[in-house]
């Protein structure tokens, strides 16, 4: 039998699960540089999210006591592990509230105002943490930052990259507040191939304040906008391309008002806005055609009475596999699965309950198979009794390991 | 090009393996491998077409593998028949290593997309449950690595290996 030529390998790793290749990259140098190649990566990430391979669902815990720990579950269809397993995060810090600011093709974007930024593969454990980056105010806005910074994250396809975003709103006191003088931006965007921040030259429109959380689809992130003034309604959607560095804007179905708050989340590659009207209703809308205004359509409606619960804010995560269910986040407690034809919700349940989180989703992917690696702190005790000859690789884990002490004392 | 067309109706052609062994196929069977099909198209039928990738016995499975999947005449295939190809298919993979190793280069050779498909599917469920050093066996895969490089790129995964 003759060994088989490398396109042949490629084929048959292609259809591999991403901890095995792991794995198999020790099989030799050849298989080693096979599954590093991005063009390997790539494929390979097409093909998760073409069949949904992998599916995990990644929980970060929040405003609980601390350890805040973060979890993950396997996710086939409507099978969703109802064991949690722990897992570690890169931004190591289990006492602040961790946000996960985004997520998309298997990475998940976490953020604290303490330890900045990170990307993060959960299922290859490798992460990059992003350079910090200093605030500029713009000329004549000294001291006047509007609230917290806006962050994005998402995937831009003409440059195969992955970028986050950061929007920083500033104002000053004049005589008429709606004045578009009144208000400056300092945009940034960072990019992992490049691994550093640029400005963006192109400016934030003035009359614009983001009301949502970012979304990110076709390359371009997307916010819900409104006048800076606390006054309601003329909300519109505006969009920013990654490649091109423009902005555009777009018309809405809906608005809010004093009674219901809107929420912009992706769901099967469309952009849809969630209205949850206070303890009454959810309502998702859809725009079924990215960028085309008239293909916004009413998805579904949950009732209060729908669900033998009460809720708040809820927000859709993914689809069953023939469409007919949608797994929802409610009040970052609990997930359920929404019948939208029987308009009927089941309660997912987990162990350990967990009190409060936010979830991510993720499929088998490599990309960031180059990032630093996450190690966890008992495999770390173990290397450290097994490699004592190395006296630099020693002073590195006693480095991390000081750090991990000094993260649990933080926590106790 | 017309004449071809209309003369090559249940016409046979033979394909003859790297051992010398022939084998007569109905064209159409034969024409499920793209490698094949563009032979005959350009004119190879008259003679016997060379297949010099394969062994006998190898290509002898193949030949199985093409009178199972040649298009039927009577239009589309039917659902049950899909099923029964489907069950066909997974005994067919079903063989020791090397010749699941073998069906695949063959596969890749004559450009059988769906014989590729099945046996890569078949290779990577074998894999994923093997570990690195009967991966290396299986594929007759030399380690390339010195004792420390190896001992390096394990320690950096692993929980891969736990």
């Amino acid at each position: 039998m003759s060994s088989l030529p490398s396109e042949l390998v490629n084929e048959i790793l292609l259809r591999l699960p991403v901890e095995p290749l792991i794995r198999f990259q020790c099989v030799s140098k050849l298989w080693h540089a096979l599954i590093n190649h991005t063009d390997f990566i790539q494929r390979h990430l097409e093909l998760s999210i073409a069949v949904n391979r992998e599916r995990t669902l990644i929980f970060k815990e929040c405003d609980v006591d601390p350890p805040l720990n973060c979890f993950w579950a396997r996710f086939n269809d409507e099978q969703i592990d109802r064991a949690l397993t722990k897992i570690r995060q890169p931004l190591r810090n289990e006492k602040l509230y961790t946000q996960i600011l985004d997520y998309c093709n298997g990475l998940v974007c976490l953020h604290d105002y303490e330890r900045g930024i990170a990307i993060w593969n959960p299922l290859i454990r490798r992460y990059k943490k992003l350079p910090f980056e200093p605030i500029e105010n713009p000329t004549g806005f000294t001291d006047c930052r509007s609230g917290s910074p806006d962050l994005a994250f998402g995937y831009d396809p003409v440059n195969d990259d992955y970028k986050v975003m950061r929007v920083v709103q500033f104002y000053r006191k004049i005589e008429k507040i709606e004045a578009t003088n009144a208000f400056a931006f300092e945009l940034k965007v960072y990019s992992l191939r490049a691994h550093s921040w640029k400005r963006v030259e192109e400016e934030w429109p003035k009359e614009l304040s983001p009301r949502s959380s970012s979304a990110s689809l076709n390359g371009a992130f997307h916010w819900l906008v409104g006048p800076p003034t606390p006054a309601r309604s003329s909300e519109t959607l505006l969009a920013f391309d990654l490649a091109t560095e423009k902005f555009r804007e777009y018309t809405i179905p809906v608005q809010s008002d004093d009674d219901s708050v809107l929420g912009l989340e992706v769901l099967k590659g469309c952009l849809c806005i969630c209205v949850n009207v206070f303890v009454t209703r959810n309502d998702v809308w859809v725009m079924k055609e990215y960028g085309v205004i008239s293909s916004w359509a009413r998805l579904y409606t949950i009732e209060q009475g729908a669900v033998p619960w009460t809720f708040e804010y809820c927000k859709p995560l993914a689809y069953s596999k023939d469409g007919k269910k949608v797994l929802m986040e409610q009040d970052f407690a609990y997930l359920f699965w929404y019948d939208i034809e029987e308009k009927r919700g089941t309660r997912v349940r987990f162990r350990p309950m967990l009190k409060s989180f936010q979830t991510a989703t993720c499929v088998g992917s490599l990309v960031l198979l180059d990032g630093d690696i996450l190690i966890d702190p008992r495999q770390k005790k173990r290397n450290k009794r097994k490699r004592k000859s190395n006296p630099a690789e020693g002073l590195n884990l006693l480095v991390e390991a000081m750090e991990e002490v000094v993260n649990e004392e933080q926590a106790v | 090009m017309s004449s071809t067309l209309c003369c090559s109706f249940a016409k046979n052609v033979t394909l003859r393996s790297s051992d010398g062994q022939t084998f007569e196929v109905e064209e159409a069977a034969a024409q499920v491998s793209q490698t094949i099909k563009r032979m005959i198209e350009d004119g190879c039928t008259g003679s016997v077409i060379p297949v010099p990738n394969l062994t006998g016995p190898v290509l002898a499975l193949v030949i199985e593998y093409f009178k199972k999947h040649s298009p039927p005449s009577d239009g589309c295939p039917t659902a049950l028949l899909e099923m029964e190809i489907k069950d066909w298919d997974a005994k067919f993979v079903a063989v020791d290593n090397d010749t699941l190793l073998d069906l695949t280069l063959a596969a890749h050779y004559l450009e059988i997309q769906g014989l590729l498909d099945l046996t890569c599917h078949r290779v990577a469920d074998i894999l994923n449950d093997n570990s690195v050093e009967k991966i290396r066996e299986i594929f007759h895969i030399k380690n390339d690595f010195t004792p420390e490089e190896e001992a390096e790129e394990r320690s950096k995964i692993q929980w891969a290996f736990e």
